[in-house]
């Protein structure tokens, strides 16, 4: 827990920056409260609203990190994408989630 | 194995479905045939929210996972009651286990039983979220919700004895000649 703005900052340093924007934070979000049951393209697209191609390129990234898999399975007899988020990408998402809960804390006692 | 997690094997087991957890599928019906069977009154007492796949519940994820033997044999310690074991049927008749209605049905009671929405907005905000859905398996699966929650005020009763007074009559009527 960090009491000032400054050593807050200076812990991010241990944080994976390539996490902080709004498509990878939400499909890490959504992922994580599914577990091992995983998400399907389809529904990651519909839910959080991003385009394909803005999507796909997010999703491509967090796989490269190890925090994203992805495997084929079968849905009324067509094949689909399936995503879920891996062991290091949970630990990665809590770090980043205490580490933006702390920041609004610590924020909202400097205004 | 929780009390809860047994009432929903006992479910399974009355509906004659026999999950399997390595396919997807049937993960899906899972979550939504439970969401379904608490909506009727079968008190399993597993919390559902809204997120990417529509209504689901985490601890019941977790039991599915946790319990995978049992899942496999149905292995259900508790035993039904006669009505749950009519609620159980309700739900298998009306909705069956098509994927596409179940994830429109739970989706659509959702939105009007845990967020209040107004039945056209809750049909318009399912469109949005399951948008890859076709039209007609959306309708159907609206049409299953509906049915499936549907209970008759007294106000509805007296209407429908109304309408079909007319009907009786004349069926009475013509009978008469024979």
């Amino acid at each position: 827990m960090h009491s000032d703005l400054p050593s807050l900052l200076d812990a991010a340093s241990g944080l994976n920056s390539g996490l902080f924007s709004f498509p990878r934070l939400s499909i890490l979000a959504s992922l994580y409260v599914l577990g091992p049951d995983g998400a399907l393209y389809r529904d990651l697209k519909a839910s959080i609203g991003l385009s394909d191609g803005v999507l796909i390129f997010n999703l491509r990234a967090l796989e490269k990190t190890g925090y994203v898999k992805k495997s084929e399975v079968a849905l009324e007899k067509k094949k689909m994408d399936l995503y879920w988020i891996t062991q290091d990408g949970r630990k990665e998402f809590e770090k980043v989630r205490e580490w933006l809960e702390e920041f609004t804390k610590i924020t909202r006692l400097v205004k | 194995m929780s009390e809860r997690f047994e009432k929903v094997l006992a479910c399974f087991k009355e509906m004659d479905f026999h999950p399997k957890l390595s396919e997807f599928e049937d993960r899906l019906r899972m979550q939504k045939l439970v969401f379904l069977l608490q909506k009727v009154g079968v008190d399993c007492g597993f919390k559902f929210a809204l997120n990417a796949r529509g209504p689901y519940s985490i601890g019941l994820a977790d039991q599915f996972f946790t319990h995978k033997q049992e899942l496999a044999k149905l292995d259900a310690g508790c035993k039904l009651s006669s009505t749950e074991k009519k609620e159980v049927a309700e739900v298998k008749k009306i909705f069956g286990l098509k994927a596409a209605h179940l994830e429109a049905g739970t989706t659509y009671l959702y939105l009007t039983d845990e967020e209040k929405l107004e039945p056209y907005e809750a049909f318009k905000r399912v469109k949005k979220l399951k948008p890859f859905i076709s039209d007609g398996d959306l309708a159907v699966g609206v049409s299953k919700a509906k049915e499936l929650t549907f209970k008759p005020t007294e106000e509805d009763l007296k209407w429908l004895r109304e309408e079909n007074k007319l009907w009786d009559r004349l069926s009475g009527d013509g009978l008469k000649d024979w």
